[in-house]
């Protein structure tokens, strides 16, 4: 695996280190209350990983997966809650991770193209409708990352939905950095970073001071042995001493090079919208062969199926959408091409699919494979695509993205394929816990109207139409 | 590019055999002159002496008739462009027929779109829609790829846009590519109304969805008027009475089609209070009703059902419920379950209903039977569900006599699955308009090199 970056992101950014309860380690969300165990009988379970069980079962134990296998060959604890799913479809919830949702007006800002020190954590939203959506239509986990309006946007955060606390439902606060490097971030206020010769050079200068910047601090970091030694920025308010300073000299902290420590260190990836054979190329060339760094390459449209081969090579994960086939794009061929299929023929192994929703709602993850499935692709590639391969891509392969024993019980419970709009999801579980049931969408008064999100895009700030309709006319 | 050449022949060629189509007859009257040899389409076309009709027979497949169930290993012959007989396999075919191979092929009436939102010429303003259609339109050809076989094309500035006022400067448009004589199969076949009016809240004179509304319904009084006015002179004239005319207001030929129920108006509703109002439009003036796009419709299906007005809806629609009212509002996803159970009969639009070369799929008409797939999910029934992409729209279109499902004496647009109609695996193989075959998916660039999936029983049998 190209991206065995470590699931514990400790940052050491200097505010943050002010309190030892902020320290920034990989939270688990809360586990559901009950102690009691839950068991799912099901006609068919799509573990992903391990085939398909036919009338299966799985006991869920603490918000896991405690056992799962066929009926009469695992043992049903005696205290354990019963969900007869017969006749049903029992699947991994999806994972989006290219979605702008829930990151309350968190998109982007146009000041400066490179921000190092953004981060959408701070501020997402279970609440948003969009979040809600996407619970009913099965996704369970979604990396939300800024928008692609400079080059480096800052980090997105990788998250769990189905929760009101915040904090219980992050899974990565840094949970990739978001680079845009095609089309959207061209600048056009006249300033550095119009051309590609610009936003090449800015990407390039900023990465490579972070690795000077990660180069300083290593050695005196071990020196003075921990981050918390680390000179802090003084509130006149604290009454507490100063820390001590430590035997080595300390470089000078620099808060977004100090974000960008944990890409260097490879404690999370470089997330990188890019399209075009041509961008697609240079994106791989600068984050994958010069810097060697963990990549994720997201959306790949217009053309950039050209250059899945190399991706392949490179064992690159390709995160492909919104957009799903190309018209003769490149090719001027007057054919459609399924993106999806494009990327799987060329040998591309973590292929994943995506919403970038809101330009696509995040309660369509789901056609994103429908179509791909219409246009070719196998389904069980296609389930890869929306469950194990972006939690590989990303770096939780070993907590969500199958039904294995010990793993979330984040699941789809559904009566046939999850591809078929033809019939409804009928319950969604995250850690164990219903977070959805079909026909129990509705709020206020009895019998009112579901609350089911919004058309309008501005639910969280996203101009997220707008910007991907100026990429497709960059495109064109 | 082969497909594009062999689409231009002379036109007068492709003509002939449907010459019998009612088509033709809302055309310009057809004129003996020898055709001019300096225009590409002429609108005008001398019709040589029809050869013997040429039968094609579909035989073979699965055939969903939509109004008759489904035919398995049936047979359709098609005579000058109609279907002339449909049965199952004991239904003989006439020697010297072309034969179409069906067999494994789902055959569904193609589909009808009610609101085209794709280039399917110039329409500038001012234009009349027989003067701008492009018979050569890549919308044309994605749209024959798609299984659409014929589609509502609104003119272009009518009155009915942005100001309220009645406006029926429409027409329903077959995908005859490459032939532009036969492409508008009829003309204002809907009267159409933005109920919402208005240029907001602070308008000019006459710009209120009050003022709006009142101008429409005093339109309406006074051409019911008329029309009694009308009746009551002819009667008098019939019985040999001296009669004076009565005068007819300036404004009432606009909606004495209404009034005579000729035609049908479109109202774009939404909310429960929009949507009620036109409903008392019904009550009031006997006027025949369909309403777009009726988010809210599902919270007063009965009124709707009781009156027999037609909806055009999208069953994913998202619309948030509006928090301030103490009564449902919003989108509903499972409304198409609801409205079928009340006997509303609705047809469905995707949320971009052009044909998308952007990218994005599954969102526009290149899958519009999964539009239909999702009202299954919100409840409908299969039978509904097909209805709502064929046999409804062309109700709301006026239309059901010639398009909408597979019967004796229909026009033949027939389009040809690789699986059943509403599969999302289903691809269009080929797409028959007015019984000629202008679509065939292994001899067209778009999607000849995909390998759709076949039907692979994942989902337990639908209910």
């Amino acid at each position: 695996m190209q991206n065995n970056f470590s699931l514990r992101c400790v940052l050491r950014t200097g505010l943050v280190a002010l309190s030892a309860a902020l320290t920034l380690t990989a939270s688990r969300p809360a586990v559901a209350q009950s102690a009691k165990p839950l068991v799912i009988k099901a006609s068919r379970i799509l573990t992903v990983t391990n085939g398909t069980i036919e009338n299966g079962i799985i006991v869920i134990r603490d918000g896991k997966i405690a056992a799962i296998g066929k009926q009469g060959e695992i043992a049903i604890p005696s205290d354990a809650e019963t969900m007869d799913a017969t006749g049903m479809t029992v699947m991994p919830g999806q994972i989006d991770l290219h979605a702008h949702i829930g990151n309350n007006s968190g998109l982007h800002d146009y000041v400066h193209s490179l921000n190092p020190g953004f981060r959408v954590w701070d501020f997402i939203d279970p609440e948003s409708s969009l979040v809600k959506d996407s619970i009913a239509s099965g996704i369970t986990t979604i990396l939300t990352i800024p928008g692609s309006g400079g080059n480096n946007s800052g980090f997105g955060v990788l998250w769990k939905l189905g929760g009101a606390k915040r904090e219980d439902l992050i899974i990565r606060k840094l949970g990739a950095i978001k680079i845009a490097q095609a089309y959207n971030p061209e600048r056009r206020a006249g300033d550095l970073g119009l051309s590609r010769m610009g936003m090449w050079w800015m990407l390039r200068e900023q990465f490579e001071r972070a690795r000077k910047y990660t180069a300083q601090w290593q050695p005196s970091e071990q020196a003075g042995k921990s981050a918390g030694e680390a000179p802090h920025i003084q509130l006149a308010s604290l009454s507490t001493p100063a820390p001590k300073i430590a035997a080595v000299a300390q470089p000078k902290r620099v808060l977004g090079l100090e974000q960008m420590r944990n890409v260097i260190e490879h404690k999370t990836p470089v997330f990188v919208h890019t399209a075009g054979a041509r961008d697609v190329m240079a994106t791989m060339r600068m984050f994958h062969d010069e810097m060697g760094l963990p990549l994720i390459l997201s959306h790949g449209e217009f053309g950039g199926r050209l250059a899945a081969e190399e991706a392949a090579k490179r064992n690159i994960p390709c995160n492909v959408g919104p957009r799903i086939y190309d018209f003769s794009l490149q090719t001027y061929d007057r054919r459609f091409y399924s993106l999806p299929l494009e990327y799987a023929k060329a040998g591309v192994q973590t292929l994943s699919l995506n919403t970038d929703c809101p330009v696509i709602p995040g309660d369509d993850l789901f056609v994103q494979g429908t179509i791909s499935v219409h246009m070719g692709m196998d389904e069980d590639l296609a389930l890869r695509a929306l469950t194990i391969n972006p939690a590989r891509s990303i770096g939780i392969g070993d907590r969500v993205g199958s039904l294995e024993v010990g793993k979330d019980a984040d699941l789809i419970i559904k009566r046939g394929s999850l591809f078929d709009p033809r019939t409804p999801i009928s319950k969604v579980l995250i850690n164990g816990k219903v977070v959805y049931t079909h026909g129990q969408r509705r709020h206020g008064v009895p019998g009112g109207p579901t609350r089911a999100g919004s058309e309008v895009l501005d639910e969280d700030g996203c101009m997220g139409e707008t910007i991907e309709e100026s990429f497709l006319s960059n495109a064109r | 590019m082969k497909s594009r050449n062999a689409a231009r022949k002379p036109v007068w060629t492709l003509a002939a055999t449907a010459s019998a189509c009612c088509a033709l007859c809302l055309l310009a009257p057809v004129s003996a002159q020898a055709q001019d040899d300096l225009t590409d389409f002429p609108e005008t076309v001398a019709p040589p002496k029809a050869p013997p009709a040429e039968v094609t027979a579909i035989v073979g497949g699965d055939i969903w008739t939509v109004t008759k169930g489904v035919i398995r290993g049936g047979t359709i012959l098609i005579k000058n462009g109609k279907i002339d007989k449909i049965g199952g396999p004991e239904l003989a075919v006439p020697p010297g027929a072309k034969i179409v191979d069906a067999k494994g092929r789902a055959v569904a009436p193609g589909f009808i779109v009610t609101n085209a939102q794709f280039q399917l010429g110039n329409l500038a303003p001012g234009s009349k829609i027989k003067d701008s259609l492009d018979p050569y339109a890549l919308a044309v050809e994605l749209a024959l790829a798609s299984g659409v076989t014929s589609a509502y094309l609104a003119g272009s500035a009518g009155p009915g846009q942005g100001g309220g006022g009645v406006d029926s400067s429409n027409a329903v448009i077959k995908m005859t590519v490459g032939d532009v004589t036969q492409m508008l199969a009829a003309e204002s076949v809907l009267s159409t109304f933005g109920s919402s009016g208005g240029r907001g809240r602070f308008g000019g004179g006459g710009a209120s969805k009050m003022s709006v509304r009142w101008s429409l319904r005093d339109q309406f009084r006074r051409a019911k008027e008329y029309q009694q006015k009308f009746e009551a002179s002819e009667a008098d004239k019939k019985a040999g009475k001296k009669v004076v005319d009565p005068r007819k207001p300036a404004d009432a030929d606009a909606v004495l089609p209404l009034i005579r129920r000729e035609r049908a108006l479109s109202i774009a509703a939404s909310d429960v209070g929009d949507i009620r109002w036109a409903l008392s439009l019904v009550d009031d003036f006997g006027i025949r009703e369909v309403i777009t796009p009726a988010t809210e419709a599902w919270i007063i299906p009965d009124e709707i059902a009781k009156r027999n007005v037609l909806l055009i809806i999208t069953a994913r629609s998202r619309n948030a419920p509006d928090e301030r009212k103490n009564a449902p509002s919003g989108a509903n996803p499972d409304a198409p379950g609801i409205l079928q159970k009340a006997g509303v009969h609705f047809a469905v639009l995707p949320l971009d209903a052009s044909f998308s070369i952007g990218g994005e799929l599954g969102r526009d008409l290149l899958n519009y039977p999964l539009e239909a797939a999702f009202a299954m999910r919100g409840g409908a029934d299969a039978q509904a569900a097909l209805e709502s992409i064929t046999l409804t729209p062309a109700k709301i279109l006026g239309m059901e006599s010639r398009l909408g499902s597979l019967e004796e004496g229909k026009d033949a647009d027939i389009i040809l699955l690789s699986g059943e109609p509403l599969d999302y695996r289903s691809f269009v193989e080929k797409t028959f308009v007015n019984g000629k075959l202008l679509y065939d998916r292994s001899k067209s660039t778009f999607f000849s090199q995909i390998q759709p999936q076949k039907g692979v029983p994942t989902a337990p049998p639908l209910p």
